[in-house]
């Protein structure tokens, strides 16, 4: 190669360079405001969301933990384990009767129990669709035998 | 002393040149910052001397900065009337480099210098003018610029040695 092709590619990796330069300074650009737009929204959400920890314990030593959840604000457990993981429920004079929790249907010696944590697991004492959960909630299905009950 | 007379050929191309910068200006207005007009600029720089791509450069923005649809800014204005003669000016000191015909990889290269330093100044008096910070007008402007450069370069490379060609067997004919 001549003295002139040398000089014409490193002209063009500058050109490259600048090109590609201007390119990465710009999306650091968008990063940057679309982060800063993400963490208002955040702030914005979190007048009017709650966020939870929702677990799923399926009896078989299998556990799913859903953490730092955002549901809207006056949501049930039932509202959001729907949201979070999906569930089915039958409804009934004494509240909504669980009969699936992210696809699994209890057989006729299980059935499905929620409970909540402060100071340790608390039974719920009213049904899934009756508690309003509350920002920090810790929330727990587990998949429980009648016989252990 | 005598003075020396100025080419009636070379005036009627500066103005042939300058008229289809304009033209292809208004006809790629919806093409924002992807325009012939840098090429023919620099074209005519190359053809006649530095001084004369600069007055074309000039003469183009006098036509296209006034009468814009996008609107009028004096310091805009007189940035634009400045970049756009570098490209004239560039054409000059281009001379003799041009021969042949086909891609040209060092017209191609100096379209996007010449195209980095005019979106520079651009960019920078625009910001100061909206009262925008520089860094700010500089970063929101680089889409802007990359279409700019990009498409100048391509135009460059594969547009300058054939516009040559073509003006000069032009002139040719009519000696």
């Amino acid at each position: 190669m001549n003295e002139n092709t040398y000089k014409l590619i490193s002209v063009a990796l500058l050109c490259t360079t600048i090109a590609a330069s201007a390119f990465a300074v710009y999306n650091n650009y968008q990063f940057n405001e679309l982060k800063k737009d993400y963490a208002a929204v955040l702030s914005e959400l979190e007048g009017f969301t709650a966020q939870v920890d929702l677990m799923i314990d399926y009896g078989n030593g299998t556990v799913t933990w859903y953490n730092d959840t955002r549901i809207q604000s006056g949501s049930s457990v039932l509202d959001a384990t729907i949201v979070v993981c999906g569930a089915e429920y039958q409804t009934s004079d004494f509240g909504a009767f669980i009969t699936s929790v992210n696809g699994l249907q209890p057989d006729s010696s299980h059935f499905w129990m929620w409970s909540t944590y402060e100071d340790g697991w608390e039974v719920g004492m009213v049904g899934a669709d009756q508690y309003n959960v509350h920002n920090g909630d810790i929330i727990r299905w587990t998949y429980t035998s009648i016989t252990e009950w | 002393m005598d003075q020396p007379r100025l080419d009636p050929r070379k005036i009627s191309l500066i103005a042939i040149l300058a008229a289809t910068a304009i033209a292809t200006n208004y006809l790629m207005i919806g093409t924002l910052n992807i325009k012939l007009m840098d090429l023919i600029v620099f074209t005519s720089g190359y053809l006649m001397g530095s001084v004369m791509g600069a007055i074309t450069g000039g003469m183009v923005w006098l036509v296209y900065g006034t009468l814009n649809p996008f609107g009028f800014s004096l310091p805009v204005f007189i940035s634009t009337v400045i970049g756009e003669a570098l490209y004239g000016i560039a054409g000059g000191f281009f001379r003799g480099k041009g021969a042949g015909s086909g891609f040209d990889p060092w017209a191609a290269v100096t379209g996007f210098l010449l195209t980095f330093v005019y979106d520079l100044i651009t960019s920078i008096v625009s910001g100061v003018t909206a009262g925008v910070p520089i860094t700010m007008a500089l970063i929101t402007g680089i889409p802007f610029m990359l279409a700019h450069t990009v498409s100048n370069t391509v135009f460059f490379g594969f547009g300058f040695k054939p516009l040559v060609n073509s003006i000069n067997k032009v002139m040719r004919k009519d000696e």
